[in-house]
């Protein structure tokens, strides 16, 4: 039995000060069958949030939609009225939102708001209490009469995620749909939600529509999986036959640029690396710690040398400290513990000696998270590349724009794109402005934080090129830090992995993802997106 | 859930045009358009009026509205809209002076308070925050029994309230600029505190305090009409809108023109700023969000 | 606990502010140019003004060293003495307190009406199905904040007392005059509260978690009410205080143009005539009742918005 077909489906808006309607769904057709889980894979603008609010009938006013066949099972979704239709969302579609802690209102307890679905069904105040305290039991929420009198803020990411889901099969959908239910999440915490989705698929026979942006979640977990780019559908099939041999070629694209099977490809260091004369040490760091209040303590004892030209991985979760360590290299946190320093000609120093500060200042760039606060405003590309310049009084005019024109070429940048601020860039052309910035004054070490983790993945891959192409360009040293370990994995020499402040496991890249000693690692290196699969291909 | 929230963003960063949309909603021109006649009555009220607002005629006492006198004319028959044409200027200089001195002493507050922080933010919040406790009315009131009536002492008054308000609004901007990245990381481009300032805090940080001082405009004029209804503005005959208000009030209801009609004037001007801030912000909010 | 420390904060901070108040007015009017006597003193000339002024400034006290005459006032306003009405030759709290009475009826009458009468325009804006009519509930607000007060007062006057006939023009005593009065001032204050309850139920309603509740089959209306409108409350609530407060204020004119007795008409009567101990305990009052209102407000929030740490 057919769970929910799609065929041919067109969704168009019209926008208020435009003459034609702008597509963004052109004949997508998509079928999932019963107690089956079918992925949606696209990046952002491919349509997938539209696919779903047509499935959930909640398309904004100004779009106009058909389709050949548009059915939840025997139900024709098309002739649905705006009521006959909300009383299908809850009750025969279950719906799991992106971001569990927005998705959840903050003013009411959660526990309120599970039942919610339940009292829409007529379900007694009693019984659906009842209902929801077993299901809160069983997607693994402990305690759970203490959770259905918490708020949300008082609840980890993880376990909103959980509060959400035992909601949406608390009235037994036969379809749950679950828009990027883990991308707000954790690695570790995200492979665990994921197994939960689909032990549950299982026990209450619900068919799942899983949409995301990761390749690597799709292709583990689903029956089918259907690759969607610019409102089409450009493949389907199962994971194993498309990641085997793709036709379409974004499907190659999304498929080399995902970390799938990295973890197996990290095999040797990385080749460009001379052994034979080891670089001088050039930042270390010895026994730092940090604590911030009187009870949370940041880091504790973390040392690591990372010699010139080399680069350092540092991975961990939300909370790990990671970038905290990240802040004390580059000088900006004090009060910490131990030393940090750096080789500011010929020996090192710790950094809050003024040569070794001042050296931070002049020979060492920062790289943020790409997104709006890493660019002003209201400086044109132009001028946000020339910062550095005029901050070192490097060149006259003639000079510097010169310098730019050479800077925007190395970061594969077009040089019209000097004239235009950041709201006219994309994620990844904003980042190349930043790095470009970051290398004007040519620095000899790069402190990066979370630089790819705001991009798009095909994006993320171009981005990883530029880091290891500059890196090995200009010798550069180079902190990398993530939450991803599939990321690292990519670009580090070594890798350091934090937990909650401590190190739980450090060296060569490849010998940390291969054969960790510390379970942490290992699961981290587990819940690394498509690593199974990447066994089974290989 | 709106067709914004999943457009590429350069759908809507186009900047061409945004104008002419602007003018073609037609409130905001018509907005617009009264404003642009309160400034020409401010700069120039004898291109809108052919009386004297201070010349007596007593042939024409009271008279009703009509062809000759639109507004009719008061006890001593001067002409009541040449009154408000030319009383203009004066109310409008009580209502910039007094946005001028919010804007000006609350953003220097709000400015040190955000960007220097620790002991000195807590101690002007304090003070801004006890500002807040007065309500604005009785502030002013307090004010001008030390300054004595008059449009300037007016001005001052009403903009004293803005004060905290800016203040308040530009340290909270500050604040939350001062964390972006792009501050920041300016320490590592070789520039000192005050180019951190100058270049990237106060510019991003003045945007939404400028639009709060446009729709403070709006504020300050009703402000000002009230202390001068009160008559605590500049002394007679010299004609202000709100005295004006209080002076037809003495032949209420059977000459109300000689009241209403200045009262209308002044809140039509206060709506249309209202009507333009608002466009301004929201157009403002559109192209940075 | 926790919660008793965070209202005993609020308190502290409160009588803080109270105190600033008066210490700031204080200062500011007692270094009025000429000072108090020289408003009092009239009909004298040459070096008998000169003569008189000195006489009226011993009396006043105002002779004294200026920390003196503040340590002096401090200390007895907070015996409720605010020092003697240099207008009506009685204490100052006498006249403000006389007065009293019937200004916080006007003002009571008046925010009671702004509240109903704003939550409910506000609510409805998101509730009306009706385009024109959503419009023009949209539209209203904005129009009655841009109101003078004393233009609306004069309009109600207009209409209820010389049109209709229902009250006296001046000084009306009775409840349909002190209902009628109260509106000119409930107008603009209802008027915000309604558009900040529009604004943010608006916000509200576009949050990522009314798409879920959407998505399990709550139709618009019964997210508004279950969901939405507690989160959009939350913001009128914080500007409570200031509400009170302009209501409060408003009195002033609404006092003025209908001839009634109250605190508002002694305000300007005092401002007229320098009449300083007058202006000050009206500012200090003022201010006490926005600390108290805050107070409550702030004693409330935590209650309601689980979010806010009391520790």
């Amino acid at each position: 039995m057919t769970a929910l077909e799609i065929q041919n489906l067109d969704v168009s808006f019209r926008l208020p000060d435009r003459e034609a309607p702008i597509d963004v769904l052109k004949g997508v057709s998509l079928r999932v069958e019963e107690g089956e889980i079918v992925a949606v894979v696209g990046e952002s603008g491919s349509g997938k949030t539209t696919l779903i609010r047509a499935v959930t009938g909640s398309l904004a006013d100004n779009a106009t939609f058909s389709a050949d066949v548009f059915a939840l099972g025997d139900l024709d979704l098309r002739s649905l009225s705006r009521a006959a239709y909300a009383r299908v969302r809850g009750a025969r579609i279950g719906f799991v939102p992106q971001d569990p802690l927005q998705g959840l209102n903050p003013v009411v307890p959660v526990g309120r708001l599970a039942e919610e679905p339940l009292r829409k069904q007529g379900v007694g105040r009693a019984q659906r209490r009842r209902q929801v305290l077993e299901l809160f039991e069983r997607v693994g929420l402990d305690d759970p009469e203490r959770v259905h009198r918490s708020f949300a803020h008082e609840l980890s990411g993880g376990m909103c995620q959980r509060v959400l889901i035992a909601a949406a099969i608390s009235t037994r959908p036969r379809l749950l749909i679950a828009d990027e239910p883990t991308s707000a999440l954790d690695v570790t915490i995200q492979k665990r939600i994921l197994d939960l989705l689909v032990e549950l698929r299982g026990e209450i026979r619900c068919s799942i529509v899983l949409v995301t942006h990761d390749l690597g979640v799709a292709e583990e977990r689903a029956d089918k999986l259907h690759v969607i780019s610019r409102g089409s559908v450009v493949e389907s099939g199962s994971p194993a036959q498309i990641l085997a041999s793709p036709t379409n070629d974004y499907t190659k694209l999304l498929l080399s640029a995902s970390t799938i099977g990295t973890a197996v490809q990290v095999a040797e260091p990385p080749g460009d690396q001379d052994t034979s004369t080891p670089a001088a040490v050039h930042v270390r760091a010895d026994g730092v710690s940090k604590r911030f209040a009187a009870d949370a303590q940041a880091l504790s004892d973390v040392s690591f040398a990372v010699r010139r030209g080399s680069t350092l991985g540092i991975v961990g979760e939300s909370g790990s400290g990671k970038t905290t360590l990240l802040r004390i290299v580059a000088g900006l946190v004090d009060g910490y513990d131990g030393t940090v320093s750096v080789d500011a000609g010929g020996q090192l120093a710790d950094i809050r000696d003024k040569a070794s500060h001042g050296y931070l200042r002049r020979r060492t760039q920062l790289i943020y998270q790409g997104s709006y606060g890493a660019l002003n405003p209201r400086l044109s590309v132009e001028k946000v590349i020339e910062e550095p310049l005029t901050g070192f009084r490097l060149g006259d005019r003639g000079w510097r724009r010169d310098r730019i024109t050479e800077l925007l070429d190395l970061v594969k940048l077009p040089q019209e794109t000097r004239h235009k601020y950041s709201s006219e860039l994309s994620g990844g052309q904003r980042q190349r402005v930043a790095i470009a910035r970051a290398l004007a004054a040519e620095p000899e070490l790069l402190l990066a934080d979370e630089p790819v983790s705001a991009l798009d993945v095909t994006v993320q891959a171009q981005i990883l090129e530029l880091f290891r192409e500059l890196r090995s360009r200009f010798n550069l040293t180079l902190l990398f830090v993530s939450h991803d370990l599939g990321v690292i994995s990519e670009v580090a020499d070594e890798t350091l992995v934090l937990l909650r402040g401590e190190v739980v496991d450090s060296g060569p890249t490849a010998r940390v993802l291969r054969e960790s000693g510390s379970p942490y690692v290992r699961e981290l290196v587990d819940a690394i997106p498509g690593g199974q699969l990447a066994t089974v291909s290989s | 859930m709106t067709i914004t929230s999943f457009l590429p963003r350069t759908a809507f960063a186009a900047r061409g045009g945004a104008r002419r949309r602007l003018m073609r909603q037609p409130t905001f021109a018509l907005a617009a358009a009264w404003l642009a006649l309160v400034l020409v009555a401010a700069a120039a009220p004898g291109l809108l009026t052919r009386y004297d607002p201070y010349a007596i005629d007593e042939d024409h006492v009271l008279a009703p509205m009509s062809a000759a006198h639109w507004f009719g004319t008061d006890q001593f028959g001067r002409d009541t809209y040449a009154r408000v044409v030319y009383g203009t200027v004066e109310s409008l200089k009580a209502a910039v002076l007094a946005v001028l001195i919010g804007l000006v002493v609350g953003s220097l507050i709000g400015l040190l308070s955000g960007f220097v922080a620790g002991k000195v933010d807590t101690a002007v919040m304090r003070l801004v925050d006890t500002m807040l406790a007065i309500p604005a009315l009785i502030l002013s009131l307090a004010i001008l029994t030390t300054l004595g009536p008059g449009t300037i002492s007016i001005g001052i008054a009403i903009g004293v309230n803005s004060i905290a308000s800016i203040a308040r609004l530009m340290r909270s901007e500050v604040l939350s600029v001062k964390e972006r990245a792009y501050v920041e990381a300016s320490r590592f481009f070789g520039h000192g505190m005050w180019y951190r300032l100058g270049r990237h805090v106060i510019p991003n940080a003045s945007g939404s305090v400028l639009t709060a001082a446009i729709l403070d405009i709006g504020t300050a004029i009703l402000g000002v009409a009230s202390l001068s209804f009160l008559g605590l503005g500049a002394p007679p005959p010299t004609p202000e809108w709100g005295s004006l208000v209080a002076e037809g009030r003495g032949f209420f209801p059977t000459q109300w023109w000689m009241s209403i009609l200045p009262g209308a004037v002044i809140a039509v001007s206060v709506l249309s700023v209202y009507k333009v801030a608002r466009v301004l912000r929201n157009s403002r909010s559109a192209n940075i969000a | 606990m926790g919660y008793l420390k965070y209202i005993s904060r609020r308190l502290v901070y409160g009588i803080l502010v109270l105190f600033l108040t008066f210490t700031g007015s204080f200062f500011l009017l007692f270094i009025v140019p000429g000072d108090a006597a020289g408003a009092l003193t009239t009909g004298g000339e040459g070096a008998n003004l000169a003569a008189a002024l000195q006489e009226q400034r011993e009396v006043l006290g105002l002779d004294r060293p200026i920390q003196t005459q503040y340590f002096d006032a401090l200390w007895s306003a907070l015996h409720g003495d605010f020092g003697i009405s240099f207008r009506e030759k009685v204490p100052a709290s006498t006249v403000y307190f006389e007065a009293f009475g019937d200004t916080l009826r006007l003002a009571s009458v008046g925010l009671l009406l702004a509240i109903v009468v704003g939550l409910a325009v506000g609510l409805l804006t998101q509730v009306v199905h009706l385009a024109w009519l959503r419009e023009l509930l949209l539209a209203v607000p904005p129009l009655f904040v841009s109101l003078p007060i004393f233009l609306t007062a004069l309009l109600l006057l207009q209409l209820f007392a010389f049109k209709l006939g229902l009250i006296e023009p001046f000084g009306d005593e009775s409840l349909a005059g002190l209902v009628i009065a109260s509106l000119c001032i409930a107008f603009p204050g209802g008027a915000n509260i309604a558009q900040l309850l529009a604004v943010n139920l608006e916000r509200t309603m576009r949050s990522p978690y009314v798409e879920t509740l959407s998505n399990w089959g709550l139709t618009r209306r019964e997210i508004l009410y279950r969901h939405g409108l507690k989160n959009a409350v939350l913001p009128v609530l914080t500007s409570f205080g200031t509400t009170v407060g302009n209501i409060f204020a408003g009195t002033v004119i609404t006092e003025t143009v209908f001839s009634r007795n109250g605190v508002g008409r002694i305000i300007v009567d005092a401002v007229n005539a320098k009449d300083i101990p007058v202006v000050l305990i009206s500012v200090t009052i003022s201010a006490a009742i926005f600390v108290v209102v805050n107070l409550l407000v702030d004693a409330l929030y935590p209650i309601i918005d689980k979010r806010i740490q009391v520790a």
